[in-house]
């Protein structure tokens, strides 16, 4: 049997980590969770993901950038996706890329959609 | 007459006299746009938000506000005797496979999915209500707050898909 596909989660809502484990858990991935931008670097370091999802605001209000910075930088191709709830203004007036990130979901997240994405990244 | 939230939130001394508060009212209040505006207005007036040093507390703590006047609002169309149930599966996603399986027994499949799609209908019209609200930080608590939940109900769909029959 193949090895699971790891992901990692970096949320600072314990609720919100746990039901996106339980979704990604459940479509047959092995899901990690880091409820601080440091934490999430530790656990990136320790886990070696094959995909993470960010959230953007924590401790400080651009964190998910500042991690999202850090992870690239130790791995250019490690996908690394932003999840959102500050809406529009995150799609539309930052710059994704460059700040390190292949892409956003928006929260609510469509896991429908979320899936068939990371799916797609993890393959390649 | 409705009871506005916002007051009540003014009037709580703690998070779980709101919960109670709330849930009194079977989810008879006002919950259109102008009164998630002014619950969030009566929160930032009491949790001011930060740039930096967000203090992680406050912050899960307007969603946990946010996320018990949406639960209300979801559970007032359904039976007493479900209530406490899907009041768990809302709180606490480890709860779900166990409480399906309690649902199913009681009140069977069939029930099962018609109550899932009232409360998919229901959540979707609370978000197309929070898309009302300008963008900014309490439309961000609002979106946080509802996110949990639309996750708990995608995990909810996948416990009762391994209940249908073949």
């Amino acid at each position: 049997m193949a090895d699971k596909k790891k992901v990692l989660i970096i949320d600072d809502d314990p609720a919100i980590c746990d039901s996106v484990k339980a979704i990604l858990d459940g479509n047959g991935f092995d899901t990690k969770i880091a409820l601080s931008g440091k934490d999430g670097i530790e656990a990136f370091k320790n886990e070696k993901p094959d995909i993470v999802l960010c959230d953007m605001m924590m401790e400080h209000i651009d964190e998910g950038a500042k991690v999202a910075k850090v992870l690239k930088e130790a791995n250019k191709d490690l996908p690394v996706f932003l999840l959102s709830s500050i809406g529009d203004a995150t799609a539309n007036n930052i710059g994704l890329s460059e700040l390190g990130f292949n892409g956003v979901f928006q929260k609510p997240v469509n896991f429908d959609v979320l899936l068939s994405v990371i799916g797609r990244f993890i393959k390649k | 007459m409705e009871s506005a939230i916002a007051d009540i939130f003014s009037s709580a001394s703690d998070l779980d006299a709101f919960r109670e508060s709330v849930i009194s009212l079977k989810g008879d209040f006002s919950f259109d746009s102008a009164s998630m505006i002014n619950l969030g207005t009566e929160y930032f007036k009491r949790y001011p938000d930060r740039f930096s040093n967000r203090n992680s507390d406050e912050v899960l703590l307007g969603y946990s506000v946010v996320r018990i006047c949406i639960i209300e609002r979801l559970l007032r169309q359904l039976p007493e005797d479900a209530k406490a149930l899907y009041r768990e599966i809302f709180s606490d996603v480890s709860a779900v496979e166990g409480a399906v399986k309690t649902l199913i027994d009681l009140f069977g499949y069939e029930t099962m999915v018609s109550t899932f799609q009232k409360l998919s209908s229901e959540l979707q019209s609370i978000k197309d209500t929070i898309d009302e609200i300008p963008r900014g930080m309490i439309k961000e608590r609002f979106i946080g707050g509802i996110s949990n939940l639309f996750n708990i109900l995608y995990v909810l769909k996948m416990n009762i898909g391994a209940h249908e029959k073949a």
